[in-house]
């Protein structure tokens, strides 16, 4: 026998199911969205860490002995979603280094030297290329974090 | 004391040859006004240009040459490669230690460029170093960035550096990028002899001071060479009119030239620093000299290290001016181990054969027209006599000394004759003299009624703390000591810090004077003898 009765509850079957799709939904994707954002962040901090290394060395033998001296400036371009890693270095006020001009083969010497001093296979050079008064120095990231 | 300038390899050699062009410059200037003043510089410096690389030696006369490392370079240099040039002076090594033996100061001179520089400068500081010698390297940093070198050579430099300051040996680090300016281009000639010149002046002033040691405590000058870190030469040029004071604007612009050096690393607040001021002018003007530069190096601050050894050169040909030999303040450090010579060798030698006193003279030509008898006049004792009674030209005790330490012949003939009453002799100064170094070389010069002089005024106006110190298990005075027991506790026992300058002099009068003349010293009865206990726990102390 099929009253009003069983049809009402039939109504709010389908009303809950639907709700509990919708939240269990929600929650997916609020933790696939977490944890993409919590990669996202993971990977960009990993590439921070390793462009302040990489420039925190680049800079290093050019401070000295002025360790106050603005040698050079720098800036950081990461794309975790390509796993890229752009740094970007221009001479500062009181130098002339780096530029692509006149200072290709000291650039190059000094990334396989900053590379082989960090140790970090995880991030592999391409050639550089200048952007303006920038060097950008472009690294493949190749690992999971 | 003699110097010896050594440079390593192309770099250096071309900073030694400006060095020596420069300072061979100011050698003519003097030789024309004080002759015996110019031999003297030209024999307290000697020249060496060693390389791997005998092409490169060409110009240079023979005796000047050392080429190191013929087995594993060819005389062809060493290939770039500082590894090689090490090699090679591994080859040559006892060589350049022989070399290097025969000197009391030596300056080396390299650059971090390609190899022989970079490879053998800190080993060859370190050889001077190892054998006690006063060793001042220059170091020179090559520019990448205007491509004197490639980035592979400039990081390699660094390193060189880094090892001085492991080791704990100052140096002089000029940094050739400081060289280019954008705003002010100058041809690359202008340049080299601008950062040259200092060194090269004030090797005049430096030289004077190591020369003879009379002017600065030597434990001063081990404490100035002591720890890490970096120098500054810098040099500053007085000019005033014939018998006029320097102007405040002169005094100014001498000050910041010898204080503003650009081209050399020099990071951190000056230390123990070496001033010499050399010309004939006021001690007003000297004051002046000396507060510039203590404000320049203070900048202002109340709590400064900057801690200045002041010597002064009076009647030196031009030019004059002030040098200075500015240290890094890197913390306090014990100070360095230096033999330092006791016996003078052939620069006093070579001086010693002017008889008298030499007037000045002031051009090349008067030199040459002037009778031989004239410009050097015979020390007989009659003449000596006849300048007691005039103005004598030392007024104190202590500067007839320094000048008898610099062999000055008018100083050495007051010094033969008998003593001379119109300069004081006072006990005092005579028991500060007795603890410098230097001053042993002078007593023995000293004609025997100048020492019973100065022994006369050393018994009558010090007293001497009547120590109380252990000869094997007694206590004894030092009053109560002979000289050979003097000595023998000043050689076998330790002596506490307070006995140690009584025992010292005591030690110092009996070996210039005599064993007779210690007992005639004088002795205060300050010092109570210590308590049976006392004694007992001194003897477990040593």
């Amino acid at each position: 026998m099929i009253g009003p009765y069983a049809l009402a509850i039939r109504d709010s079957d389908i009303t809950a199911v639907l709700w509990i799709c919708l939240v269990v939904g929600a929650v997916a994707l609020w933790s696939l969205l977490d944890t993409y954002l919590v990669e996202r962040q993971r990977t960009l901090d990993v590439m921070a860490g390793f462009g302040h290394r990489f420039v925190r060395e680049f800079e290093r033998p050019l401070l000295q002995p002025f360790p106050d001296s603005n040698r050079i400036r720098w800036r950081l371009r990461a794309s975790p979603e390509r796993k890229h890693l752009d740094i970007l270095l221009a001479a500062g006020t009181s130098g002339k280094y780096p530029n692509l001009s006149d200072h290709k083969e000291n650039l190059a010497y000094d990334i396989v030297r900053i590379e082989r001093l960090l140790g970090d296979q995880s991030f592999a050079s391409e050639t550089p290329y200048a952007e303006g008064e920038w060097v950008v120095v472009p690294f493949q990231f190749n690992t999971q974090v | 004391m003699n110097i010896l300038l050594l440079s390593s390899g192309g770099g250096g050699g071309n900073i030694l040859r400006s060095v020596k062009a420069l300072f061979d410059r100011d050698v003519a200037i003097t030789e024309k006004v004080d002759p015996a003043y110019a031999a003297r510089l030209k024999d307290a410096i000697v020249a060496r240009f060693l390389d791997t690389n005998e092409f490169s030696l060409s110009d240079i006369p023979d005796r000047e040459r050392l080429v190191i490392g013929v087995r594993t370079t060819g005389r062809l240099g060493a290939r770039h490669d500082p590894d090689v040039a090490r090699q090679a002076l591994d080859e040559s090594k006892s060589e350049v230690e022989a070399l290097i033996s025969r000197y009391s100061v030596v300056i080396v001179i390299g650059t971090g460029g390609k190899g022989t520089g970079a490879g053998t400068i800190f080993p060859l500081a370190e050889i001077a170093r190892r054998q006690r010698k006063l060793v001042l390297p220059i170091f020179v940093r090559p520019s990448f960035e205007r491509h004197e070198v490639d980035k592979r050579r400039y990081d390699h430099a660094l390193t060189i550096a880094q090892q001085f300051d492991t080791a704990r040996i100052r140096l002089v680090e000029i940094l050739n990028d400081r060289g280019y300016d954008d705003a002010d281009p100058q041809p690359q000639s202008l340049v080299w002899e601008r950062m040259n010149l200092p060194i090269a002046r004030a090797l005049r002033g430096l030289m004077y001071v190591l020369w003879d040691l009379s002017q600065v405590d030597p434990s001063d000058l081990a404490a100035l060479f002591a720890g890490h870190g970096r120098f500054r030469i810098g040099f500053g040029e007085l000019d005033p009119r014939d018998g006029q004071e320097p102007s405040d604007e002169q005094v100014q612009r001498a000050v910041r030239d010898c204080w503003e050096n650009s081209h050399y690393a020099f990071t951190r607040p000056a230390g123990t620093s070496l001033i010499c001021i050399h010309g004939d002018w006021s001690n007003i003007a000297d004051a002046r000299i000396k507060g510039g530069l203590a404000a320049s190096a203070t900048a202002g601050a109340a709590a400064s290290p900057y801690s200045p050894l002041y010597t002064r050169v009076a009647h030196s040909p031009k030019p004059w001016g002030v040098t200075g030999l500015f240290a890094e303040f890197t913390g306090v450090h014990a100070a360095i181990d230096v033999e330092w010579p006791l016996e003078r060798g052939a620069v006093r030698a070579a001086y010693q054969v002017l008889p008298g006193d030499v007037p000045r003279v002031f051009d090349a030509e008067a030199i040459e027209e002037a009778p031989a008898e004239t410009v050097l006049p015979q020390i007989a004792p009659r003449g000596a006599q006849e300048t007691k009674s005039s103005n004598p030209p030392f007024t104190t005790l202590w500067e007839l000394a320094v000048a008898m330490n610099r062999s000055d012949p008018a100083a050495l003939a007051i010094a033969r004759d008998d003593a001379h009453p119109a300069i004081l002799a006072d006990g005092a100064e005579v028991k500060k003299l007795l603890r410098t170094v230097w001053f042993r070389t002078v007593v023995p010069q000293l004609s025997e009624d100048w020492k019973s002089r100065l022994l006369e005024a050393l018994v009558r106006d010090v007293l001497i703390a009547d120590h109380v110190v252990k000869v094997g298990r007694l206590s004894m005075r030092l009053s109560e000591l002979t000289y050979a027991q003097l000595c023998e506790v000043a050689a076998k026992f330790s002596i506490p810090d307070t006995v140690k300058p009584d025992l010292d002099l005591m030690v110092t009068v009996g070996r210039l004077f005599g064993d007779a003349a210690v007992e005639r010293l004088q002795f205060s009865d300050a010092v109570p003898r210590p308590s049976g206990l006392a004694g007992l726990l001194h003897g477990l102390r040593s």
